[in-house]
This record gives structure tokens, sequence and C-alpha cells, in this order.
């Protein structure tokens, strides 16, 4: 069975469940022990089927999140890298004004030399 | 001294070949520009539905937990060594029998694992858009180096440029560099974009089945939390069933609240593909109307006020938990 089908079964079931569980109320309040105590067991019954396909779609999820946090976790070090290289680009900048600087201090030497 | 103005001239030709390539290789890329304001609402919608759906696994864990306490407690066949750990090697240990609250513990850490990765990328883009990465700041300041570089170099060699000249062509530089950077910029945040739809969507297709259960936990544990206060109430009579009619409607109001919280939720993750789809189209064009981030945000809003009512009628059910 496919998640999206454990899905639409849990919630039947669990609508179902809830039914179950106000008859049971129900029965009880108008002093029917014998109904009460069947819904009791229909209850009980549903209880088990709900636990199983609640703790396989847990499980499930659980093995998906896993592999898809892997995957984000990688895609997201390519962005990274991204907002680094700009981060680089405007150290280059800074350090082409730099590099700049230095030059002009050796055309100061020079012109200084040759005048 | 004819040699004297050769080096001259040939010296300032040179040193003004430097900036003029610096500023030609900006120029050309144009006036690239990104709005970070959909990337800030997107990454906040985020936040917003990540906080909402841990608050709605917090319901469904407690109630699965008492759930659990109060049919183990009643069950005349529970023994206690069925209540005790198993230490395995390492970090390993078990609980038999292992119950449906164990299950949703664990999911609740993964997917605050998944979670994180996920505000992790949309904080990225985020911080990619943002002003502070190219700020105006940064290059004001290189524009104000290469003016005061010109100054000397000029002074050193004679030549006679005017203030004004000097600074235009300081400006000029420092513009063309943070083009470059902006237009850099631009393609990474379309790349990110693109290469991600797939995540985004896989990603919101898993929180909404995620959703799903959650919906369907809570709504069958709802029948096994009512049990204890029915008992309450029937044990009492008169002014002493307040306390347990109170019980029950703060309950209701829970399951109401939490109904209301996993519904917006699935509106808010079903809206995260197209708004994300939409951050690309604003980069490409700024006046596209960025209907599916709106979308993601008002959801966003909605659920910041039904996370605080939830929040809200949790706390007053724990207050009035044992009747």
């Amino acid at each position: 069975m496919k998640p999206t089908e454990k899905n639409i079964l849990l919630d039947r079931l669990s609508v179902c469940y809830n039914r179950t569980n106000y008859l049971k109320a129900l029965c009880e309040e108008q002093n029917l022990p014998d109904e009460a105590a069947r819904f009791a067991r229909r209850k009980e019954r549903l209880k088990l089927e709900i636990d199983g396909l609640l703790r396989d779609l847990y499980h499930d999820w659980i093995g998906d999140a896993k592999a898809f946090s892997k995957k984000l976790g990688d895609s997201n070090k390519d962005v990274e890298k991204a907002v680094k290289d700009i981060e680089q680009n405007i150290k280059t900048a800074e350090n082409i004004v730099k590099v700049i600087g230095y030059i002009d201090d050796v055309i100061e030497i020079a012109a200084g030399l040759v005048l | 001294m004819e040699y004297t103005t050769m080096l001259q001239q040939g010296i300032a030709s040179l040193r003004f070949c430097w900036i003029a390539a610096v500023a030609a290789s900006g120029l050309l890329v144009g006036c690239a520009s990104v709005n970070p304001k959909p990337f800030v609402k997107y990454r906040n919608a985020v936040q917003e539905a990540q906080t909402s759906i841990d608050a709605a696994m917090s319901v469904s864990y407690n109630w699965t937990r008492s759930g659990f306490i109060e049919s183990f407690s009643s069950n005349t066949n529970s023994k206690f060594t069925q209540l005790m750990i198993q230490p395995g090697n390492g970090y390993d240990w078990s609980l038999p029998p292992s119950h449906i609250y164990l299950n949703v513990k664990q999911t609740r850490s993964e997917l605050a694992e998944l979670n994180t990765a996920f505000a992790k990328y949309a904080d990225l883009l985020a911080k990619l858009a943002g002003r502070e990465l190219v700020s105006t700041e940064n290059f004001d300041q290189l524009a104000a180096d290469l003016n005061k570089n010109i100054t000397d170099a000029a002074k050193a060699i004679g030549i006679d440029a005017s203030a004004h000249g000097r600074a235009l062509f300081s400006t000029a530089a420092s513009e063309a560099a943070r083009l470059y950077i902006k237009d850099q910029r631009q393609k990474h945040l379309i790349k990110a974009i693109e290469k991600n739809q797939v995540n985004v969507t896989n990603y919101s297709a898993l929180c909404v089945s995620l959703l799903h259960t959650i919906r369907d936990n809570v709504k069958t544990y709802y029948a096994d939390r009512t049990d204890p206060i029915k008992i309450g109430w029937n044990s009492t009579a008169g002014e002493k069933r307040q306390k347990n009619t109170e019980a029950m409607l703060n309950l209701n109001e829970q399951y109401a609240d939490a109904m209301r919280v996993l519904q917006e939720l699935e509106t808010a993750y079903g809206a995260l593909p197209e708004a994300h789809a939409d951050l690309a189209k604003a980069i490409e064009t700024p006046e596209f109307n960025v209907a599916g981030i709106q979308k993601l945000y008002a959801s966003a809003k909605r659920l910041q006020q039904l996370y605080g009512e939830l929040t809200k009628t949790t706390e007053k059910e724990t207050k009035t938990e044992k009747p």
C-alpha cells in the first residue's frame, strides 16, 4: 500500500474510531452495558489497526525525511559556495584598490627619482 | 627632461588603463538589481510554518503519550518491566513494547532536522539576495580609496587633474565592480532556485503527508483523551462536575485549534513550490506580480495567530489535565 493510500485509510479509520467511541458512551449513558461492551471490543480492534498504520506511516516518513535531509544539505553547500563567491568577489575588488595603491607608491617613488 | 615627460605620460596612461579596464568590464554587465523583499517574505513564511508544525506535533506527542500512560496503567496484563529501558551497545537502547508516542518523538526530531536544512536554504537565498551582501557602503569606501589613489598618483607625476574629474572616474570604477558583483549574484540566485525547485516540491509533499498523519493521530487520540474525563464526570454529580466539564471544553478547544493549525499548514506547505518559482520570476521581471509569495505570506500570517491560540489552549488543557 502506498503512503497516500495508508493516509486515506487512516483517516477513514480514525473517523470510525471516534464514532465507535461516541456510540459506546451513548450506550453507557442509556444503561445498555452489553451494547457498550460490544462497541468497546470493536474500538479496541480498530485501535490496533490504527496504531499499526500510524507506526508504519511514521516509520516510512522518517526514512524518506532522512534521505531528503541529506540531499537538501548537499544542495545547501552549493548555495553557500555562491554566497562565498560573491563575498570573495567583493574582497577581490577591494584588493584591486589596495594593489593600485601600492603601484601608486611605486609611481611616486619612481617619479621622485626621475625628477 | 624629455625622458622625464615621456615617463610621466607612460605612467599616467598605465595608471588609467587599470581603472578603465575595471570600469569597462563592469559597465558591460548592465544594471541588474535584485529586490530582497520576496526572499525575506519567503524565509519568514517558512519559519512560521515550521514553528506551527512543531506545535501541532507537540499536541500529537502529548496526547499519544498520555494515551499510553492511561491504557498501560488500566490494563491488568501490564507489567512494570515493560516500562524498563534495555540499554544496548554504545548509545543504543530499546523500550519494549514500542509505543506510538516514541514514533512521534522520533518523527519530531527528524522533522526538526529536515526543517533546519530547509530553513538554512531559505536563509541562504535571503542572504544571497540581501542588501548586506552587496552593500553600497563597501563600494563607497572603494570609490573613496580609488579617489585617494588617483589624487596621489596625479600629484606624483605632476598632472593637474580636476577634483571633479577624479571623483567621477573613481565612482565609475567602483560602480562597475558593484554592477559586476550584482550580476554574479543574480546568476547564482536563478541557478539555485531552478536547481532546487524539485527539492522544494518534494519538501512540500513530505510535510503535507506528515500533516495528514498528525491530523489522524490527533483525531484518534482525541477519543482516548475523552475517556478519563468521561469517567471523572460520571463518578461525580452537581457542581463537582464543573472541573470535568471544563476539562472537556479545553480538550475540544485544543482539538479545534490543532485542526485549524493543521489545515492552515497544509495551505502554507502547499504554497511553498509556487512561491519558490515566483522568486526566480521576480528576479527576471522585477514588475512581476508575486501572487504565490503573497499567498504563502498571508497563510503564514494566519498561522502566526492560530499558533498563538493553540499555545494558549494547550496551556489551559495542561492546567486542567487531571480532573
